[in-house]
């Protein structure tokens, strides 16, 4: 292990890298934070990647090169099968991977065997992990409360829901500084009015938007997301079962079955009138489509993204006739 | 007064009632854009009095794809899938339907229960199957608008519903010597092909349609065969969004 900051591919046990004193950096929210995802969209073109290739990927590539990232996490199973090549086009590269796998089959003992082999890579022991599972589940604590001021008093909007949820998978690399943050964001939101009173409250589910302003779109049409699906999930909802269990109950690595009755819960819980299903093009994912729409009946409406720039005109159309169907109904 | 535009993509449709009467007129978009409009302030002003017959409009509710692009001084902008639903549901006072409207470069299958919107289907980001495919072909083919869609026999098959791409296949089959009406008949079929798997999805005995492929007799032909259905076409079928936007409440 070369580096102090060790890159991430997909949502990991973070745990395991903090305790061993190293640093954190989820390479998908350099990508899309940066001030020109494009350039390292087109890096990765440039350097070969087709343009029929997820543009996710394309990102993590150039992301993990250009910022000389030299040791990475790579999810190769649970996430997203194209991680395998881009681990070989890391490796390639004189970049050190570590692959992690959840597997499919959601058994305990062959998650604890990786986590194991994890933590065995960094050198870290158990209560090392397990005092950090501790400090994290205070943090994540707090990010469950602003979901809550999301949907439940709408003091929180859908696009800040989205970027703190998102940004839980690697607490941004400084878990205390990241907590204070989120601590002063709660705090000055603490008596702020309901500005979606009138919105209509919709869900959204999928991997996260590659659509560089989806959300202020969104909002433009007086919609108001109450629910980022995957988001959610990297924030670990079921955190207080446990260091396994909440990487156990963590929805998206497997199958699409217990994604959709996660779905349904919330949709109740949160009286969402519509969901939009982001599918990034070119992924696997899309395919979860066929099942979603038949085992959820709110109206759903699927949007595609392809790389990283503002909403495209048709899905502006698209979405603005959503809406008004849902208003009009 | 009270008055419905459409801005599409090739042209734009104006309908109001004057003395009882419905008024429809249409317009290259282009032109339109030419001849009608001035600015005013941040703002485009229709050139009301020449459009409305010497009146100016105190409502007037826009659609289509250019109501966004530009900054128009209207009333309210209804998105498209509504004004073509609120069409739809006025003329035919049926409140379930399935809607097929194929324009200029939009498809948009609209599943309407109880009156409202429930699902609809719009094409995302290309051009395939639409009319603008059609009028491709037909130039590809040599032939009219108005003489492909009555190309209906004998359909050959084709692929490639692309409105750029199509080109290729049909220039293949021509140099094959497959006789023109065949291949015109191969693609008002291919534009149908396409739709039923999304029309289908929603199982609904009334299926209308409109938009300016409405008046292609072959593909409402073909589909009404291969859903094994009457499809009906609404009357004007061009005018369907302006007539939603004027009946828009
Ligand atoms: S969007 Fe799909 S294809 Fe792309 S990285 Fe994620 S899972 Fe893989």
């Amino acid at each position: 292990m070369n580096g102090k900051i060790i890159g991430i591919t997909s949502t990991i046990p973070s745990e395991i890298i903090y305790a061993s004193g190293k640093s954190l950096c989820d390479l998908n929210n350099i990508y899309i934070t940066s001030e020109e995802p494009m350039n390292y969209f087109e890096k990765a073109e440039i350097a070969g990647f087709p343009n029929t290739y997820c543009g996710w990927i394309k990102g993590l590539y150039s992301v993990a090169i250009e910022n000389k990232i030299s040791d990475v996490v790579a999810v190769t199973q649970g996430d997203c099968s194209n991680t395998e090549a881009l681990m070989e086009l890391y490796r390639y590269s004189n970049i050190k991977t570590y692959p992690f796998a959840y597997p499919y089959s959601r058994e305990k003992n062959i998650l604890k065997a990786e986590m194991d082999n994890l933590m065995a890579s960094f050198d870290v022991s158990n209560e090392d992990v397990q005092k950090k599972f501790d400090r994290f589940a205070e943090i994540r604590l707090k990010l469950h409360k602003l979901d809550r001021m999301t949907y439940e008093t709408g003091k929180i909007s859908g696009e800040e829901n989205h970027i703190w949820l998102v940004s839980s998978s690697d607490f941004n690399g400084n878990p205390d500084k990241f907590e204070k943050k989120l601590d002063g964001l709660i705090k000055s939101k603490e008596y702020a009015n309901n500005k979606y009173d009138s919105f209509i409250r919709l869900g959204y589910i999928g991997v996260p938007p590659i659509i560089t302003d989806f959300y202020r779109q969104v909002e433009q049409l007086q919609g108001h997301i109450v629910f980022n699906e995957v988001q959610r999930q990297f924030a670990m909802p079921s955190f207080e079962k446990g260091l396994y269990e909440q990487y156990l109950d963590y929805t998206y690595p497997y199958d699409i079955f217990r994604r959709i009755e996660d779905i349904k819960r919330e949709i109740k819980k949160r009286e969402i009138r519509g969901l939009i299903h982001y599918v990034q093009s070119f992924c696997f994912r899309t395919l979860e489509d066929l099942i979603i729409r038949k085992e959820i009946n709110i109206p759903i409406l699927t949007i595609e993204g392809d790389k990283p720039q503002p909403m495209d005109a048709r899905t502006k159309i698209r979405l603005e006739a959503f809406t008004e169907m849902l208003r009009k109904q | 007064m009270k008055a419905g535009i459409d801005i599409g993509s090739r042209s734009i449709k104006i309908y109001y009632e004057s003395g009882g009467k419905p008024i429809r007129k249409k317009f290259d978009t282009v032109r339109f854009f030419k001849d009608y409009l001035h600015k005013k302030g941040d703002k485009y002003d229709i050139g009301y009095k020449s459009l409305f017959d010497g009146q100016i409009p105190d409502i007037l509710v826009a659609t289509g794809y250019g109501k966004l692009a530009t900054n128009l001084n209207v009333t309210k902008t209804v998105s498209e899938i509504i004004a073509h639903a609120t069409g739809a549901v006025k003329f035919s006072k049926n409140k379930n339907m399935t809607l097929i409207d194929i324009g200029g470069q939009d498809t948009k299958v609209i599943n309407i229960e109880g009156g409202h919107v429930a699902d609809f289907y719009m094409n995302n980001k290309c051009a395939a199957g639409s009319g603008r495919y059609i009028e491709n072909m037909a130039n590809v083919l040599g032939v009219s608008l108005d003489d492909i869609s009555k190309m209906r026999d004998n359909p050959i098959r084709i692929d490639s519903t692309c409105a750029t791409f199509g080109e290729s296949e049909v220039l293949s089959k021509l140099f094959e010597g497959i006789p023109v009406p065949e291949i015109g008949a191969g693609i008002n079929l291919a534009v149908v092909k396409r739709l039923i798997p999304i029309i289908l999805r929603y199982n609904n005995e009334n299926i209308y349609i409109s938009g300016g492929v409405a008046k292609n007799e072959a593909v409402v032909r073909f589909l009404s065969h291969e859903l094994k259905k009457t499809v009906k076409i609404i009357d004007f079928p061009d005018f369907n969004g302006a007539y939603g936007c004027y009946n828009y409440e």
